[in-house]
Formats: structure tokens, sequence, C-alpha cells
């Protein structure tokens, strides 16, 4: 069983805007700030990129499978964290009180097994370990 | 939504107390013990046993007078979810999209 997370906002700015912000790379740069961007924002489309995050570097990569501007895309995305599964990454804007909702949808993400718990727990313990 | 996870996070933001916790992930060790790795007086040490244990990261067992320190695994495992990380990798990034757009007008 595969599980999905989701994260909502209420963003001061036309939907348009807002999806140029996700779709344009030099735009997803300047707030997604990937430490590398490659980005082809369109229908078949390949994307790759690596955020760093806790400390790591995570590549990411995918490939658009829907573009409705300025409503809806939607991209695959699979990383160390998806245990190379392809999880799905779906971002909604909608108009509302004179500026746009954004719901993001992450599903197909792995169940944690107790294996990656215990995993996910010894790199918890080591990375605190490198910090002292 | 301040929540447990929120509490760990911000418990763990402090280089003192990641070393209590990193040193209480070998074995569970009596206050003392704890206090003396640490260039600080017992009660310094004290506040940052207080963080961690408000945020349920350490359990104190009593016997007589000695104070035993205990790791509380469940707060760690919830951190190290992948579901839950990816829950806050995305609302860090839609807070960082909120301040790009709002920088701009």
């Amino acid at each position: 069983m595969s599980k999905t997370v989701t994260a909502t906002r209420q963003l001061k700015a036309t939907p348009e805007r807002v999806f140029r912000a996700w779709t344009d790379p030099a735009e997803v740069k300047r707030w997604f700030k990937p430490a590398r961007l490659i980005m082809n924002a369109q229908v078949d489309g390949l994307w790759h990129s690596e955020v760093e995050w806790e400390g790591k570097r995570w590549p990411h990569y995918g490939r658009f499978t829907r573009l409705e501007r300025p409503r809806l895309f939607e991209q695959t995305w699979m990383s160390e964290a998806t245990h190379g599964l392809e999880t799905l990454v779906r971002v909604e804007f909608e108009a509302k009180g004179g500026g746009t909702e954004v719901r993001l949808t992450h599903s197909g993400l792995p169940e944690d097994e107790a294996e990656n718990h215990r995993k996910g727990w010894e790199d918890i313990l080591s990375s605190l370990d490198d910090l002292r | 939504m301040p929540s447990r996870l929120d509490q760990a996070f911000a418990a763990l933001s402090d280089p003192t107390r990641r070393a209590i916790v990193s040193r209480l992930a070998r074995r569970p060790a009596r206050v003392t013990d704890v206090a003396g790795r640490f260039p600080m007086s017992l009660n310094a040490v004290s506040k940052h046993l207080k963080v961690l244990e408000g945020a349920g990261l350490i359990k104190r067992r009593r016997e007589g007078r000695e104070h035993h320190l205990e790791l509380r695994s469940a707060p760690l495992r919830e951190i190290a979810r992948w579901t839950l990380r990816y829950e806050r990798f995305w609302n860090e990034k839609l807070d960082a999209l909120e301040a790009f757009l709002e920088e701009e007008d």
C-alpha cells in the first residue's frame, strides 16, 4: 500500500503567475533553490533537480505527465526517498480570495516498512554523530 | 500546527542537545554522567534535558537519588519516516514560494 502527502497554501498572486513560478526553470531556481536544475516543462519533458536538504544533496528526477496552464500540472518524481519507485506530484492552482490556492498532492510514496524505519533511525543517529 | 514532530525538531536544533541525544543513543546514562561531558554548569545541562523531555525525546527514571536518562525512539522514528519528511519538505518549499511571490510585489 502506498501513501499520499498533501500540502496547501493560499498565495497572493494569480494562478497564471504561480503556475509560471513552478514551470519556468528560471523562476523555479529563484524559490525552490535547487543546487542543480534541468527542466523541460512540456508533456513527456524530463526534469532533474538536486536539492540541498537536511545537510545532504538529494537528486530527484522525473517526467511531466500533464500541463494545463494555469490550472494544474503533474510530474513523476523519483528519488532515494521513493526507493526508485515512480511517484506522482500533482500541483493544482485555483483562483480564490483574490489570490491562488495551491494544492499539492504527492502520491504513490512507498509505505515505510520496519526495515526502512530502522535504516532512517540509523541514518539520523549517524548524522547526529557527525554534527558533534 | 505545532506538533510533537515540530517540538522534536526544535529540540534537536541545538548542538548540545543533539550531542546529549547521540550520547544516550548508545546507552542510557545518569544525569551526572551526561552533565560531566559538557563544559557547562549542571544547571545549564538540566535546562537542555528539560527541553528534550518536553519534546518526548528522552525519559527520566529516578532510582533513589539518582536520575537515569534514556532515549525514547518514537519521535526520532517519526522524523525518519519518509512520508513525514516529504510533508515537511513540501511545506518548506511552499513557504519559500510564498516568500518569493510576496517579495515581488
